[in-house]
């Protein structure tokens, strides 16, 4: 995947942390372009900020080594690196007006004061802030103290942009307004950014590629819809969004395609991404929105019987849960321009059998008795 | 009545204080004793004690006299405490179940303290001062005595306290041992008939030093003003002892009011000055520590000083020097009066008496004590020197609101 | 940290406001008793004069005692204290940051037991400590005793009664008063900033200077004051660790008193010093606002 000529932004080589017993990261090796809107994503606790963090030099690895584009900045202090970050909690300096706070990082690289004011008022503008200047940073509100830690780091024209839930702490309307904002300044500004959030919505829309961790590990890397469509394990599946889970037992394998008898006597089939024998017990993904919902008998081939147990007007489409005869609880969603169906009704439930992913193998051997 | 006679604040201090006071052992001593042990080891058994009622007899560390065994002390004191002593009439009043004592630290015997309370059942609360000024001050603080009963000023002081009701006319039915007395004793200048007092100790003041950093031997107060002593040498915390020193160097009485004198001894003191180590309340402490060798000191504190430094030297002056005596009286504002005088009337019992002397190594005003006294103490000529050389001494003399010139130029002189 | 500026709160109801005043009153009254009552007692002392006696009588007021106040032979005295105060001060701050600084960042779950430990010597009498370190210094004392037995000195060094001693015993006795108010300053502070400042270059030299020594400065002050009004006041230790070359304007006052039984003196001496210190504190409040904040 990786364009050949270019080196990396950053590379992590088997990187890990420990806190005690506590393993924060556990060997993690990724590669981030130059340019590249990268996001971690995971659930608290994960690691995501341990692995931002020694990024920015805050943390030193237990192991592995870290490198900005081919350099080793293992052990490097964070005032060495051409790294900036934007804290969660925004650490703005609380003595300094937001000029000062902005122009912290020149001073420090002793910038002539006239470009310091040149270039201050430059990302005042980016952030649209420009009157602000004059302000301590304790009268402005959430959103306006994010927009200035992010003028604070940008302002320096780092190589990466480290940003640690940036938005977290804002209410739903301002983080939407903001995730555009900060889409169209790495768009504008052109540098690498690493976005931490838990968010995976927030993560899918901005991103051009995501690494989801789970445990210190990372789980699985990709573009976004890939990581949508294709989860490669049952954690990245239910993380990425809400999606049914079903575990089945392979009957026959035609080719590509393996029938599965589910748990409760559905039958059912999937397309296999790597070989399967009969006798495998495999997982599979279907997202609500890849079911179909049919009459009784209008569900065409290999669908599965069920009474709808909910239903639920999202506004542009329409949310059921159905058990099945085998005793599943499918989730479905459907555009709101098909037929309502209303609790009670019996249905015919199915799906293609390349909509269903599986996301879990367990052989015969592997199983305890 | 409150017990919080000194102001001080903390509690443990307070606690400490009645410690030392029941047991006998003075700041000098605890100090002695906490760089023997250390400060936490000496004080922790004093406020455990003090805990549990300080009623455990705690080791109180005597104070040997010079070339006689340590005993010696001990066993005057022994029996002193023993019911032999010497009988007296019942006093009609009936006594108070305590007193309040205001004294110098280790001015007593060791066990005087003690022997009173067994004797008369009466609870003793014994307060330290460490210069003649706090103890004016104190007891002038309200112009009766700032709530102690008895305290033990200086004889000078005694007409300016009775002209100001300060001090309590004594009971003399009650002090019987009054009659042990030495002649001279019983009808003095500065109190007729012993109306107000009774003579507690007498003094020189002169100075002492350590033969083992000076060799050549010193004979009068020009010694304090040798370059070749300077930060080695101190004078006592005292306006007027020090500004009789420099009154005896150039010639002057040490009781003069005139300006051109005291302008003269003041430029003396201010030569002086920068090659002292300090000015002292604590004379004792400052030599035994070591920092000090040469010291302006009252000749019952060399005596003190013999027990860490046994070939410490004293002088009495050849130039001059102060003599002096200290009294005790019963304060106006006395809350417990027959108490207070039979507290005076106890330490003139000739035993008590002597065994006040055989620690403190002052002598005191009692002639029956005499044969009693550690002869090693009354045989010394410094301490207890021929009438013939304390003739030659002078009394300090109190001056009234002259003594403002005083006061004036020692403080621009410590400034 | 946020403490928006708020808009002008309406008048509460006034049973709000006197409920309130309940909770003031035993405060106020404490204070007024304990603090006020004697401090105007002092100020009327201080118009008398004292009689031949030494009794003060105030037939005659007027403010003598403080037309002689201002002698020239105090001087040195008055400037010894300032001296002593102010090098008190000084390495109060210098020695009690970092040990705050320690404590609040390293100390972890012990920093309560470590903060008592530095409050520690309050559990013993202040004179007994002071006396403690009579016993160390002097010159057949403890450190000279070490020095010599490993051949460093041969003579004993004078330690006892100098200036050294002096300051030593006051800042030992005054450190406490540094430690607390630093240690809540630092404390308070966001451990982020710190790590931003080095995200935006800083070193970490220059992190403490530009972020962390501005943001504890309320601390630092806190712990000046607390430092330096009582030890420009201060008797004990001046008295017992200094010696003949360390007299300062708290023993004149006592000599004065004392000696001279001359309360009403006293009494104006000790007003003035106090008017200075409160005077001295607030220019230095001014201009350390103004320096360190930052004008607007
Ligand atoms: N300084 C530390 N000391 C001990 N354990 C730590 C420390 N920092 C993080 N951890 C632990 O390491 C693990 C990963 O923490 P990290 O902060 O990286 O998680 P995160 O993915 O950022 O979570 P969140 O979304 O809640 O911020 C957690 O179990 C956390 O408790
Ligand atoms: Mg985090």
């Amino acid at each position: 995947m990786m364009a050949p000529e270019a080196v990396p932004e950053i590379r992590l080589s088997g990187i890990s942390k420990r806190f005690g017993d506590v393993r924060a990261v556990d060997d993690i090796s990724l590669e981030i372009r130059s340019g590249e809107f990268f996001s971690l994503l995971g659930p608290s606790g994960c690691g995501k900020t341990t692995t931002l963090r020694m990024i920015g030099g805050f943390e030193l690895p237990t192991a592995g080594r870290i490198e900005l584009r081919g350099v080793d900045v293992t052990m490097a202090p964070p005032d060495k690196r051409p790294v900036n970050m934007v804290f969660q909690s925004y650490a703005l300096f609380p003595h300094l007006n937001v000029h000062d706070n902005i122009a912290f990082g020149l001073r420090r690289h002793k910038v002539s004061e006239v470009e310091v004011k040149m270039r201050v008022a430059e990302a005042l503008d980016l952030v649209h802030l420009g009157e602000y200047g004059r302000r301590k940073p304790n009268e402005l509100s959430g959103g306006q103290q994010q927009r200035v830690a992010l003028a604070r780091a940008l302002v320096n024209r780092p190589q990466v942009l480290l940003l640690d839930e940036p938005l977290g702490a804002l209410d739903l309307k301002l983080r939407k307004s903001l995730q555009i904002e900060l889409k169209r300044i790495q768009t504008e500004v052109g540098i690498t950014f690493v976005y931490v959030t838990h968010d995976q919505e927030e993560a899918l829309t901005m991103s051009d590629r995501i690494a989801v961790m789970h445990q210190g590990k990372v789980e699985q890397l990709g573009l976004p819809e890939e990581l949508y469509d294709r989860p490669s394990t049952r954690f990245v599946a239910d993380f990425m969004g809400s999606t049914n889970l079903l575990m089945g037992r392979v009957e026959s394998v035609d080719g590509s395609i393996a029938s599965l008898r589910l748990t409760g006597g559905d039958a059912s089939r999937v397309a296999l991404a790597d070989p399967a024998t009969t006798g495998d017990a495999l997982e599979i993904s279907i997202r609500p929105e890849s079911v179909s919902i049919a009459e009784p008998g209008a569900g065409g081939p290999g669908s599965i019987e069920g009474r709808i147990e909910q239903s639920a007007y999202l506004g542009s489409s329409v949310q059921y849960q159905v058990r099945t005869q085998g005793g599943a609880l499918l989730s479905i969603v459907t555009p709101k321009t098909g037929r309502r169906y209303v609790t009670g009704d019996d249905v015919e439930v199915g799906w293609s059998p390349h909509d269903a992913l599986v996301v879990g193998v367990r052989r015969p051997e592997q199983e305890k008795p | 009545m409150s017990t919080d006679h000194d102001g001080s604040s903390l509690d443990l201090e307070r606690i400490l204080v009645r410690y030392l006071a029941e047991n006998r052992l003075t700041r000098r001593q605890l100090l002695r004793r906490i760089s023997i042990v250390g400060a936490t080891a000496a004080v922790a058994p004093i406020i455990a004690a003090c805990a549990t009622g300080g009623a455990s007899a705690a080791p109180s560390i005597s104070t040997p006299v010079p070339a006689a065994p340590s005993s010696s002390d001990a066993g005057a004191a022994a029996e002193t405490a023993s019911p032999t002593a010497t009988p007296e009439p019942t006093p009609q009043p009936t006594p108070e179940g305590e007193l309040y004592v205001y004294n110098w630290t280790q001015y007593i015997g060791d066990t005087t303290v003690k022997d009173f309370q067994d004797k008369y059942g009466i609870k003793v609360t014994y307060d330290f001062f460490d210069t003649a000024d706090t103890q004016l001050t104190k007891i002038r603080s309200d112009g009766k005595g700032g709530g102690y009963d008895v305290t033990y000023p200086a004889s000078t002081d005694i007409p300016g306290l009775v002209r100001d009701g300060v001090v309590a006319a004594l009971d003399l039915s009650m002090i019987s041992n009054a009659k042990n007395l030495g002649t001279e004793w019983a009808n003095p200048g500065y109190d007729p008939n012993n109306a107000h007092s009774m003579p507690y100790m007498w003094w020189t003041t002169g100075f002492v030093w350590d033969p083992d950093k000076i060799k050549e031997d010193l004979t009068d107060w020009t010694a304090l003003w040798d370059e070749r002593y300077k930060g080695h040498m101190s004078m006592l915390d005292d306006v007027r002892e020090v500004f009789a020193a420099a009154a005896f160097r150039l010639g002057l009485s040490p009781n003069t009011t005139s300006d051109t004198d005291l302008d003269a001894m003041l430029q003396l003191l201010e030569q002086q000055k920068p090659l002292l180590r300090t000015y002292t309340a604590n004379d004792i402490a400052d030599f035994t520590g070591g920092q000090v060798w040469l010291t302006h000191a009252w000749s019952g504190d060399w005596g003190q000083m013999l027990s860490d430094k046994p070939k410490t030297k004293y002088v009495i002056p050849e130039s001059g020097a102060v003599r002096g005596s200290d009294t005790m009286v019963v304060l106006s504002g006395a809350q417990h009066p027959v108490a207070a005088n039979l507290w005076i009337d106890f330490n003139l019992d000739a035993k008590v008496s002597a065994a006040n002397t055989n620690v403190t190594y002052y002598m005191g005003p009692n002639a029956a004590a005499l044969p009693l006294i550690d002869p090693t103490i009354s045989g010394d000529p410094r301490i207890n020197p021929a009438s013939a050389t304390l003739d030659k001494l002078v009394e300090l003399l109190e001056l009234g609101p002259d003594l403002d010139k005083y006061t004036q130029r020692w403080n621009a002189l410590k400034a | 940290m946020t403490t928006a500026a708020a808009a002008p709160t309406p008048r509460r109801p006034l049973r709000d406001r006197l409920s309130a005043l309940i909770y003031v009153v035993p405060g106020v009254g404490w204070l007024a008793l304990f603090f006020a009552v004697p401090l105007v007692i002092v100020l009327i002392v201080s118009f008398g004069t004292k009689d031949a006696t030494g009794h003060v009588s105030l037939a005659h007021p007027g403010l003598q005692n403080y037309l002689r106040a201002g002698r020239p032979e105090y001087v040195p005295a008055f400037l010894n204290s300032l001296r002593y105060a102010g090098i008190t001060t000084i390495l109060s701050i210098l020695i009690g940051y970092p040990i705050a600084y320690w404590i609040s960042r390293y100390g972890g779950r012990r920093k309560i037991l470590l903060l008592i430990l530095v409050m520690l010597p309050f559990w013993t009498s202040y004179l007994i400590r002071t006396y403690a370190w009579m016993i160390i210094l002097r010159d057949n004392g403890v450190l000279n005793g070490i020095l010599q037995s490993v051949g460093l000195i041969s003579d004993p060094i004078p330690f006892l009664n100098t200036d050294f001693s002096v300051i030593l015993g006051m800042t030992y006795g005054f450190l406490p008063f540094a430690i607390l108010p630093l240690y809540v300053s630092i404390d308070r502070m966001d451990d982020n900033l710190v790590q931003a400042a080095r995200d935006l270059y800083a070193s970490g030299r220059q992190a403490f200077l530009h972020v962390t020594l501005p943001i504890t400065m309320p601390g630092i002050v806190a712990a000046a004051l607390l430092t330096f009004i009582p030890a420009i006041g201060d008797y004990v230790t001046p008295d017992l660790l200094g010696g003949a070359q360390t007299t300062t304007i708290a023993k004149v006052v006592q000599v004065v008193f004392q000696s001279g039984r001359d309360w009403p003196y006293g009494s104006a001496l000790g007003f003035l010093l106090m008017v200075l210190t409160l005077v001295g504190t607030f220019a230095a409040l001014r201009t350390l606002r103004r320096e360190t904040l930052g004008g607007g």
